[in-house]
Parts: structure tokens; C-alpha cells; sequence
């Protein structure tokens, strides 16, 4: 794994939605147990505090879990999952209109468009 | 917390080759201190371990003076060349009373180096690597790095820059001079910037890129084309 | 006290096979000089026998008298000469090495925890071990060629003559008296202490600055005791052997003064 990281946004947010979205998409599935911060830090080659300071956040958020002793796990409650995919989704659509809107480009098109570029994208994956 | 007050130095007739710099070093924190060439960021680190004289300034760690609790790693082999990697750590280690053998022996394992090898034999990088072995090994809170990674190759560079987001870095307050900041951006918790002897500005690096969305390197362009 | 001997013993340990060699250098010449001597000696004696139809006696009598120790042991200033400045040469080296050599010793020798006059003594140590291993040696030397002298040349060419002849300076240097060694090591580790001055003077200020301070540290030394001079030749307040206590007591004050700045300036002012 590795992180090619954006030096104009904050590290330990980019890690921390790198992190989300392996939750969401089911890498780290409900319930299973996480790496721990020291391994985070050494394979995202980022310093152990920020690793520290994004296993916080998440657990500020309840994606995870932290008990004495036992390695963090992924939250058992599906409507925390669910809601941080929502998050996701909104982010990522937020950027996109972001950028349609700058070339002023009609809903109609975008959507037409949009669905073609979708579809190009599943039908490569499901060949590989 | 370690605190530098108020340090001057000049060198003959170069006048204010330090110019009242005063910083402070937070433990388990990355500080960098960025300047271009010849600026004084070897002279600061220098002036910190009492390897320079200086003609004002103070040293403070927790607001007492002690030398005890700091580790310099230099940026050209200080070993004797006749040792071997072995020896060298042997040596040291009969000489400080906190040393950790097993930090000595966990890295020589993660950077490859063999304990029979000879100093003088090394390369560049390998010698950068026993420097920073001593250092890491000595088991002291405050580490001052010169230049860890200025004119070493690639694969070494990587081996080396592993460190920093190793455990050992856990708790410790590590102050660090570079002029090549790519390598390490991401891991840089503050920046300090250095111009003819004097602090010209000190960043969060990750406020930085959250409130101005400026890199580290973004913001060295800034204040030195300025 | 367990740094002190550990950096001696790294000190010994650096310069050792270097000192072995230059030690088993002087002793061969040494050795080979009192054979040449010898065999030199008779060659000539027989030479003259030959063509001048000389008695034994009388061939003797040409060559000024029977080969003497001294004569034999001709060459052994010399090599004492080479011996003291290699001495104090080393005393240079001991240092700059450590400045300028592949490696920047220096870093960790001034890190080390604890007091730095331990550095200063363990090189000062250091140089007066090897002193003291060379005037070992050129006891041993000189015994030997002793045997030598007496094994090669026939007895009723020998001079009968102490163990060393006439040169007051060898005699001063053989010595097998307990003070006059002390002398020697007392006068050793003054002369070593001095290039040290000068070393760590060097390594503190500035060239201009650095050569003032090793002139006014020189200066120190020199005038007051031209001065205790006239003033002794002038006046005669004092009888010689009191003199000799002036002299001594001033050379001790002085020693106290640059071992102290010695000490300073490695503690405060030397830079790397």
C-alpha cells in the first residue's frame, strides 16, 4: 500500500479518508481487527503520531473501537458504516459538481455523459 | 520541551552567523529547520550539543541545563575508521549509561548493516546509518539530526527516511536540519525558516496545508523569493 | 576513572603499531650502527697495519687511542633526536587526527558524557607512555650494545670507559638513576603539554587571532626568565642553587598556567 500524498492538504485527513474508505468498501470488514498504529505509520511511511492522531479521529467517530490490550476493531454498528459511506458520496459528488460547474456545463449532458463514463469504467473491471 | 534562548554567534569577521535564534523543540514531534546553504542550521545543532562556542544564548531542556538528554547525529562519520560496525557500537555503549543494545541491534538488522564490517569500508550512506544507530541507541529524548539524507543514494535514502515513521520515533522530540525537503514533507510536524542567522518564520506544517492549503514546499518558496 | 582509561587504551591502541614500527626502526640502527662502528674500527686498524707496516700498538696510537663505548655508540644522539621529535610530532597528531582525519573523532570524543579534561589526560597519558617505552627501549638498546661492543671488538682494544663514555648528554639520557628520569619525564610532559597549548589555541580562534595568543603564551615563558637572568648576573643576591629554585618554582607557576588554559580551552572555547 501505498499513499501518494497531496503536500497541499493536511496528511492526517488523507490518511483518515483512505482509512474510511477501506471500511466502507468492506477491506476492513465489521468487526475485524485493525493494524495497529505502528504498522499504519510504517507502511503509509507517515510519523507514528499522525497514525496516533487518525486512529483518534476514527475512534472519535466510532468507526473503531479500542478496548485495553486488544488491537482496535472495526465498529459491529452497520449504521455508522452506512453513515460515513454517505459521507463519502457527498464529498466525492460535492468535487465533481465542483468542477462541472466551473466549465458550465448543463445538468442533461453531465448526467448522459456521466452514465457512459460509469459504465466504460464497471465493464473494464468486471473484464480484468 | 527543549528551549533555545536568544543564541549569537559570530565567526571573526563574519558578524551574526547566529543572530538571536530562539526555538523550542516539543517531544514527539518532527522540527525541521529549513535554509538554504550556509545559513547556520548546522552551527544551531552544533551550538546545542556545546560543539560551538556561542557568545549569547541558552540551552534548556524542562528549564534546567543538561546535557544528558540529547543526541547528536553529525552528517560525516565520527567513528574510528579502524573499528568495525561491531566495535563502534560496543565501544559507545560502555560509554553511556542509558544506552538501549537492543535499539542497536533491532536497527543494524533493518538497515543492513553487518557488524564486521569495517568503518573505514562503508559508504556514505552505511556510515549515515551507524551515526544514526548511535544516536537512537544512546536512548535519549531530544535527537538532533544533521542533514540525514544530503548525498546519499536512492535505496539508502529510503532505508534511511524508514526511521521516521518507525516507533522509534514514538515520544521523542527529534530536531532535524535538511535543505532537500521532498523527501520528507509529509512527515514534518513544524517548520522553522532560517535566513542569514535569524529565524524568519515557524510553521505547523498541517495547519499550513488545512488553513492555506500550502505545502511545505510552497511556503519555502515564499519566504525565500521574498 | 573507567573513561579515563578507556579513551587511553583507545588511544594506545590507535597508535601502536605505528610507535611499534618507528621504535623497531630507530633500535636496528642503533644496533647496525654499533656493529658498523666496530667492524669499521678494525678494518681500519688492519688497513693501516698493512700499508704502513704499523705495530698493533702503534695503528692504535694513529686512530687516537682504543675504540671507546661512546665512539661506538656514535650515532645514538641522533636517533634520540628523531626519537623527540617524533615524540612531539605525535603530540600534534594525537589531536589533529581526530580534526582532520576520514573520520571526525573529535564529534564524539567532545560528547562523551562527562567531565572533557578527561580527553586531555588520556592523550597526555597517552604521549608519556610512549615516552616512557622509548626510554625503556634505548636502555635495553644500550645494554645490548654494550654486549655487542664487547663481543665483537678484542678486549685489549676496548677503552675501558663507564657504560656509556663521554657525551654528558647520553649519560643524562641512560640513566639508570631514578631522578634524572623523573627529570626527563617532568621536562616530557611540560614540552607536551606546550604543543597541546598550542594545538587546542589553534583549534579555538581564528589564524590571526590564534597566532597572537600562542605568542603571548610563548612570550610568557621566555622573557621572565631573561629577565630572572640579568637580574642574576647583575645582581648576585643569590647563591646558584637558590637560582636553580627561582628557575624552578617560575617553570612550575607556568606549567600550572597552561595546563589550566589547556583545560579552559578545551571546556569553553575549542570548535569543531
Amino acid at each position: 500500500m501505498l499513499l501518494h500524498f497531496d503536500q497541499r492538504s493536511p496528511i492526517y485527513l488523507q490518511v483518515l479518508h483512505w482509512f474510511k474508505k477501506r471500511i466502507v468498501i468492506g477491506e476492513f470488514k465489521r468487526g475485524e481487527s485493525i493494524p495497529s498504529r505502528r504498522a499504519l505509520a510504517s507502511e503509509l511511511k507517515i510519523h507514528p503520531n499522525t497514525a496516533q492522531k487518525v486512529y483518534k479521529e476514527l475512534e472519535e467517530q466510532r468507526l473503531i473501537t479500542t478496548d485495553r490490550n486488544v488491537p482496535s476493531k472495526v465498529t459491529m454498528d452497520q449504521s455508522i458504516i452506512d453513515r460515513a459511506r454517505i459521507e463519502l458520496l457527498e464529498n466525492a459528488v460535492k468535487q465533481f459538481v465542483e468542477s462541472i460547474y466551473a466549465i458550465q456545463i448543463p445538468l442533461e449532458e453531465v448526467i448522459i455523459n456521466f452514465e457512459k463514463e460509469y459504465n466504460i469504467r464497471k465493464r473494464s473491471e468486471l473484464d480484468a | 520541551m527543549l528551549e533555545v534562548r536568544g543564541l549569537r554567534k559570530s565567526y571573526g569577521r563574519k558578524k551574526n552567523v547566529l543572530n538571536d535564534v530562539s526555538f523550542t523543540v516539543p517531544l514527539n514531534q518532527l522540527t525541521c529547520l529549513i535554509g538554504l546553504n550556509g545559513e547556520g542550521k548546522s552551527t544551531i545543532l552544533k551550538a546545542i550539543m556545546g560543539l560551538v562556542p556561542v557568545d549569547a544564548g541558552t540551552i534548556k531542556v524542562d528549564g534546567k541545563t543538561i546535557h544528558d538528554s540529547i543526541a547528536f547525529v553529525p552528517d560525516l562519520s565520527t567513528m574510528p575508521g579502524y573499528m568495525s560496525v561491531g566495535e563502534a557500537i560496543a565501544y559507545m555503549r560502555d560509554y553511556y549509561p542509558d544506552w538501549n543494545q537492543q535499539v542497536a541491534e533491532e536497527l543494524m538488522g533493518f538497515f543492513k548493516l553487518m557488524a564486521t564490517d569495517r568503518i573505514a569500508n562503508l559508504s556514505k550512506g552505511n556510515k549515515a546509518k551507524v551515526n544514526l544507530l548511535i544516536g537512537f541507541a544512546m536512548n535519549r529524548p531530544y535527537l538532533l539530526l544533521d542533514e540525514p539524507l544530503a548525498g546519499i543514494d536512492l535505496f539508502t535514502k529510503e532505508q534511511i527516511a524508514w526511521i521516521f515513521s518507525s516507533h522509534y520515533m514514538e515520544g521523542k522530540g527529534i530536531l532535524m536540519t535538511t535543505h532537500e525537503i521532498a523527501e520528507v514533507e509529509h512527515l514534518i510536524d513544524r517548520v522553522i525558516f532560517l535566513q542569514n542567522g535569524t529565524i524568519i518564520q515557524e510553521d505547523d506544517s498541517e495547519e499550513m496545508r488545512e488553513l492555506y492549503g500550502k505545502s511545505v514546499q510552497d511556503r519555502m518558496r515564499e519566504v525565500y523569493q521574498t | 576513572m573507567k573513561k579515563f582509561f578507556m579513551l587511553s587504551n583507545e588511544e594506545i591502541k590507535r597508535s601502536f603499531k605505528l610507535y611499534l614500527s618507528i621504535l623497531t626502526m630507530l633500535v636496528i640502527v642503533e644496533l647496525t650502527s654499533v656493529v658498523y662502528q666496530v667492524l669499521h674500527y678494525q678494518s681500519k686498524l688492519e688497513d693501516l697495519m698493512k700499508k704502513e707496516r704499523l705495530t698493533e700498538m702503534e695503528a692504535v696510537d694513529q686512530l687516537n687511542g682504543p675504540l671507546t663505548f661512546g665512539d661506538a655508540t656514535n650515532y645514538f644522539k641522533y636517533m634520540i633526536a628523531i626519537g623527540i621529535m617524533f615524540t612531539i610530532l605525535y603530540a600534534f597528531q594525537i589531536w589533529y587526527r581526530d580534526w582532520y582525519g576520514e573520520s571526525k573523532y573529535i564529534y564524539r570524543l567532545l560528547m562523551l558524557p562527562g567531565k572533557r579534561i578527561t580527553i586531555l589526560l588520556s592523550k597526555l597519558t597517552t604521549v608519556l607512555v610512549f615516552v616512557c617505552g622509548f626510554m625503556g627501549i634505548q636502555w635495553i638498546t644500550i645494554l645490548i650494545s654494550r654486549r655487542l661492543y664487547e663481543w665483537l671488538l678484542p678486549e685489549h682494544l676496548q677503552a675501558a670507559s663507564k657504560i656509556i663514555g663521554e657525551s654528558a648528554a647520553l649519560n643524562m639520557l641512560y640513566t639508570f638513576n631514578v631522578i634524572d628520569t623523573f627529570v626527563i619525564l617532568a621536562l616530557a610532559l611540560f614540552v607536551i603539554t606546550m604543543v597541546f597549548l598550542f594545538v587546542l589555541t589553534e583549534r579555538s580562534y581564528q589564524k590571526g587571532k590564534a597566532l597572537l595568543t600562542i605568542a603571548k603564551d610563548v612570550a610568557l615563558l621566555i622573557v621572565p626568565f631573561i629577565a630572572l637572568r640579568y637580574l642574576f648576573d647583575l645582581t648576585s643576591m643569590l647563591i646558584p642553587n637558590q637560582q636553580v629554585f627561582v628557575y624552578l618554582s617560575f617553570i612550575l607557576i607556568y606549567f600550572i598556567y597552561i595546563s589550566w588554559k589547556c583545560v579552559r580551552l578545551l571546556n569553553h572555547k575549542v570548535s569543531i
